[in-house]
């Protein structure tokens, strides 16, 4: 199993490397100089654009952060390899560079503001996928073909096919506003915003319509991965082998198939938080959640490309370090990797 | 991690019920299992019909899809209903019939009563739990054993079935056994219960031929040790030559020949028996005795063709087998096969194929008679 | 049952043999005559395509009836714009009108175009990229191999939405872009499905059979590896085709996708979202777009799997 996860670090670290490099040259193509994008209609003295440009690391500097001048009294360009290195270890210590606007707030400043929110939201969306998806999925499989599986199948399909921000709007427009219209105000859920001040779990009829919306596709694919695993497993023939020692049928598939059928659906769901954190864009975007999706849209908006890449690296690290969590997990719940290190598919 | 069904049924089993006057310890009647598909019926069992005694081995031979599989699984209940649907006839064991019994009896039974192993001891066991669960589950279900007597119970298995270290490998999973192994493992889960009767299908196929010698013997051991009835489902002759008491020989369905070891290997009567027998390899082959395969594949069990089965495939086949079901023909020993000219002795005399066991049958027949 | 379905593999193996013509009474087909057969027995995929070759034909002659019925999809005519604003379904404009007095079923149909047109651009040119790196990884291995698929391995890292996101913040909004990006981004997935089918093909035997008899590597690939290996690519870009759309809408939504005033599914949606009280329609109706045509390209894939037995694992 050590040998196992070894494996799968050693596999981690170029990937990284290389997800890191695409993000730093997509932060660095970005059109315009940023100093100008910073300073926007405003004229910079020259002193303010050098000790911005040592802000932004663009410029070579000291150790007390004062810029480095060359003989003829001009600061230094930073080398491209030289701010990739600074950038990862940037990284490693949480910097994530400045927003071109807010004051060049630091943008790791700004994400650690929304996280909590999206962070909260995701959770909940989760706990809404697991218990739906593997439910309504493990019911189709049993009643293969009934009129359950058959309207399962449907829904899902058409979860997937949908946009989800599309689908968001749909529950506003029912729960919300048309549920409000025909109680006449009495019952209605909230459609935009996300409560109290820190959103806490008490606002629960906040959350439930940007969970759900968040949830939706994921709910729609864990329920089909986990009908075509179930009904994968229950045709294998230990299936049979257990049948034959006289277990019913209900002990059969909660004793036998499962745990092997679950095991596929855990790791998708683990790994799926992180698509979460990527779909609280369109999520948040549609009900004004105040989290880090409603802050890239914002920033999108406005252009302000640090916050925009910033949040993207952090989810995309976030994913690539669930990823590995849920691959070196995968070991403790499938006993064969255990023992041959190989992840057999 | 789930507790379910694992609590003793109040049920007496079955085996401690004598056998009633006039019955077998296992019949099956005329027993028909088709499956209702898209693409028609597939009439899978078609009228199939043996009895069994404790203490004996009945072989099953016959090509993939000869409906040998479903016969057994049938009488285990554990066919899908619907797609399949008992046509007719019945499986009696102890007198008492298989077929009418609640989902909840069979239950009792099986693994109980009546064990299976399967072919493919790589696929058979469930890859995520530990051998000891699953040789524990059986004893915990049928006998009320706790966790702990049914784990000691199946260490003694492990050890009794051959398999060294058994206190062990009881905690290894499935991946850390040998092919091998694995079927000794499911040998061990079958005789857990101490069963009447062990369905083994195709037990050997997917083993090395070495090892399919040692589970053999395995067997056959465990049945004197036991003294359960054997069926022993194969498509290899060959397996069931020296352990079969009887052999039941079927085609598309349906048995075209049954009777003793010694009727089938040394006097069969029934041209596809005949082609099985020639299709085993000789000690000696030469130019009088070719190995000779059967030509042709067995037809679609949707679409039987009319009259014998077997015609389409069977060199001596006449109008009369393309357009007539054969009768059975029985002999007084209960030797029966399914062809129009099985009973005309001139017609097996001339054709009967000419190997060393039929040789050395007659000759010791001949001794026998001198005697 | 066991005995049921081994027999029915039987049946298949014998087509098999009928395939290449070795010796059998049943007429020979070839996998994509018997596909056909199999897919014409899919009532969902045929409704699927008949939906996307409806759409497809609607999109293409839209400027010949379109604009005569229902006036520009672009253009406001300031003069009627107040009294035409937001007008409820009537005959006359089945889908209702927008904000600036635009008939919504015209712009409906005029963003089936570029929906159409990025979905299968986007994936044209994935498919190409994928295409291309899947036959040099899986042909060559070694060296090729793990630099291809470690580098679509980076690219996969990305949750797909918010790379194309990162992508179109880098090369700014625009049609041409949303092509360019979710075309790009998305060869890694195209390439994995294709290395591993010419692998899987690979491995027969018959290519060996080809080697053995001297066949060249161009040709080995062209006459044995390709047409085995393409089914599952021609599958997989079928659903790919929805998928593209679906970014397009969500990239639109953002406002980084085609710039107004285009008339794409995710801006009219945009768009209605102001009036989602009043007006519900404006945002109702291009979403039903959407969804049925993101649905009909995922039927038709999930036929075309069944119908080429071409074995991909869920989601």
């Amino acid at each position: 199993m050590i040998k196992y996860i070894a494996k799968r670090i050693v596999q981690f670290i170029p990937v990284f490397l290389g997800v890191t490099l695409i993000l730093f040259v997509l932060q660095n193509v970005v059109p315009g100089d940023p100093i100008k994008l910073i300073a926007g209609e405003k004229k910079l003295d020259p002193q303010t654009e050098i000790s911005l440009r040592a802000a932004y690391h663009l410029i070579e500097t000291d150790e007390n952060g004062e810029p480095v001048l060359d003989e003829a009294g001009n600061p230094i360009e930073t080398p491209m390899w030289k701010r990739y290195i600074q950038y990862i270890g940037g990284l490693l210590h949480g910097d994530l560079g400045r927003s071109y606007q807010q004051n060049g707030k630091p943008v790791a400043e700004i994400l650690a503001e929304k996280y909590p929110y999206t962070i909260k939201l995701a959770l909940v969306a989760i706990v809404i996928e697991s218990i739906i998806g593997i439910a309504a999925g493990m019911i189709s499989a049993i009643k293969r073909y009934s009129a359950w599986d058959v309207g399962v199948t449907t829904v899902t399909s058409a979860l997937v096919a949908m946009p989800a921000f599309w689908f968001g709007m749909l529950q506003q427009l029912f729960w919300g506003i048309f549920l409000k219209n025909v109680t006449g105000g009495a019952f209605y859920l909230p459609i935009s915003g996300a409560g109290g001040p820190h959103a806490e779990f008490v606002d629960a009829m906040y959350y439930i319509l940007p969970a759900l919306t968040l949830a939706a596709v994921s709910t729609a694919y864990t329920a089909r991965i986990m009908r075509s695993q179930l009904l994968e497993v229950l045709n294998q023939d230990y299936i049979r082998t257990a049948r034959a020692k006289g277990l019913s049928r209900k002990a059969v598939i909660f004793r036998h198939a499962l745990k092997n059928a679950l095991i596929p659906v855990v790791t998708y769901i683990g790994m799926d938080f992180g698509g979460m954190l990527a779909g609280a864009i369109l999520t948040e975007t549609v009900f004004n959640w105040p989290g880090v999706g409603f802050e890239t849209y914002r920033a999108i908006t406005q252009r302000d490309w640090p916050i925009v890449l910033g949040s993207v690296t952090v989810i995309v690290v976030v994913v690539m370090v669930i990823n590995l969590v849920v691959d070196v997990s995968y070991a403790f719940l499938d006993p064969r990797i255990r023992f041959d290190g190989s992840k057999s598919e | 991690m789930f507790g379910f069904g694992l609590k003793k049924r109040n049920q007496q089993d079955l085996r401690d019920t004598p056998i009633p006057e006039g019955h077998h310890l296992l019949e099956v009647n005329d027993l028909k299992m088709y499956f209702h598909t898209q693409d028609g019926v597939v009439k899978a069992v078609n009228g199939v019909s043996y009895t069994l005694d404790r203490g004996e081995t009945l072989g099953v031979v016959g090509e993939s899809g000869s409906g040998k599989s479903v016969t057994s699984l049938t009488i285990m209940g554990l066919i899908d209903m619907p797609p399949g649907h008992v046509e007719g006839g019945d499986v009696l064991y102890r007198g008492k019939s298989l077929i009418g019994m609640s989902e909840e009896e069979m239950e009792s039974i099986r693994g109980n009563d009546i064990a299976m192993i399967f072919q493919d001891p790589m696929t058979s066991l469930n890859p995520v739990y530990t051998i000891g669960r699953q040789l524990s589950e059986g004893m915990r279900l049928h006998k009320g054993l706790s966790k702990k007597e049914a784990l000691d119970r199946s260490v003694e298995l492990l050890r009794m079935v051959g398999i060294p270290n058994p206190e062990q490998r009881v905690k290894e999973y499935p991946h850390e056994f040998s092919g091998g192994m694995r079927q000794r493992v499911m040998i061990a889960m079958a005789l857990a219960c101490d069963p009447d009767i062990l369905i083994a299908d195709e037990p050997t196929t997917a083993l090395d031929v070495t090892i399919q010698a040692q589970i053999i013997e395995l067997m056959q051991e465990m049945q004197q040790k036991n003294g359960n009835a054997i069926i022993m489902i194969t498509h290899d002759l060959g397996v069931v030559a020296d352990i079969a008491d009887k052999i039941m020989v079927m085609y598309a369905g349906s048995p075209v020949e049954f009777g003793t070891r010694d009727e089938i290997f040394y006097n069969p009567i029934h041209p596809y028996t005949w082609g099985l027998n020639r299709s085993i390899p000789e000690p000696v082959m030469d130019e009088k005795h070719p190995l000779t395969p059967i030509k042709g594949n067995p037809p679609s069990l949707v679409d039987l063709p009319e009259g014998c089965s077997f015609a389409p495939r069977c060199p001596y086949a006449t109008d009369l087998c393309r357009s007539t079901v054969p009768p059975v023909h029985t002999t007084k020993t209960g030797h029966y096969a399914k062809c129009h000219y099985c009973n005309d002795a001139e017609f097996v005399a001339a054709n009967a194929p000419e190997t060393s066991r039929t040789r050395a049958g007659r000759t010791e027949a001949q001794k026998g008679g001198e005697a | 049952m066991k005995e049921a379905n081994s027999n029915n593999f039987e049946v298949m193996e014998a087509s098999e043999e009928a395939r290449t013509g070795s010796g059998s009474a049943r007429p020979s087909r070839t996998l994509w005559g018997d596909a056909w057969r199999r897919l014409k027995r899919n009532k969902l995929a045929i409704i699927a395509a008949v939906w996307i070759i409806f759409i497809v034909i609607v999109a293409v002659t839209a400027d010949l009836w379109v604009p005569q019925t229902f006036g520009s999809p672009t253009e406001i005519d300031s003069a009627s714009m107040k009294s035409m604003s937001r007008l409820p379904p009537s005959p006359e404009h089945p889908f209702g009108t927008d904000t600036l007095g635009r008939d919504v079923l015209c712009r409906v149909i005029y963003g089936a175009r570029i929906s159409l047109s990025v979905g299968i651009l986007a994936t044209a040119i994935s498919t190409f990229i994928g295409l291309i790196a899947g036959a040099l990884a899986a042909y060559n291995g070694g060296w090729w191999d793990t630099l291809i698929m470690r580098t679509a391995d980076i690219f996969l890292a990305f949750p797909y939405t918010l790379f194309v996101i990162a992508m179109l913040a880098v090369i700014g909004p625009g049609i041409q872009n949303v092509f360019i990006a979710i075309g790009v981004l998305g060869w890694p997935s195209i390439a994995r499905v294709f290395r591993s089918a010419i692998l899987s093909v690979k491995e027969n035997d018959y290519v060996d059979a080809a080697r053995a008899m001297g066949a060249s590597n161009a040709r080995i690939i062209i006459r044995h590896i390709f047409p085995n290996s393409v089914a599952s690519v021609v599958v997989y870009a079928t659903m790919n085709i929805g998928g593209a759309i679906l970014t397009e809408s969500a990239l639109s939504f953002l406002g980084m996708g085609v710039v107004p005033p285009n008339p794409s599914w995710g801006i009219m949606i945009q768009d209605g979202q102001t009036y989602l009280a009043t007006e519900p329609w404006l945002m109702i109706m291009p979403g039903i777009a959407i969804l049925t045509t993101v649905l009909a390209f995922t039927l038709l894939g999930d036929g075309l799997r069944d119908a080429l037995d071409v074995k991909m694992k869920d989601a």
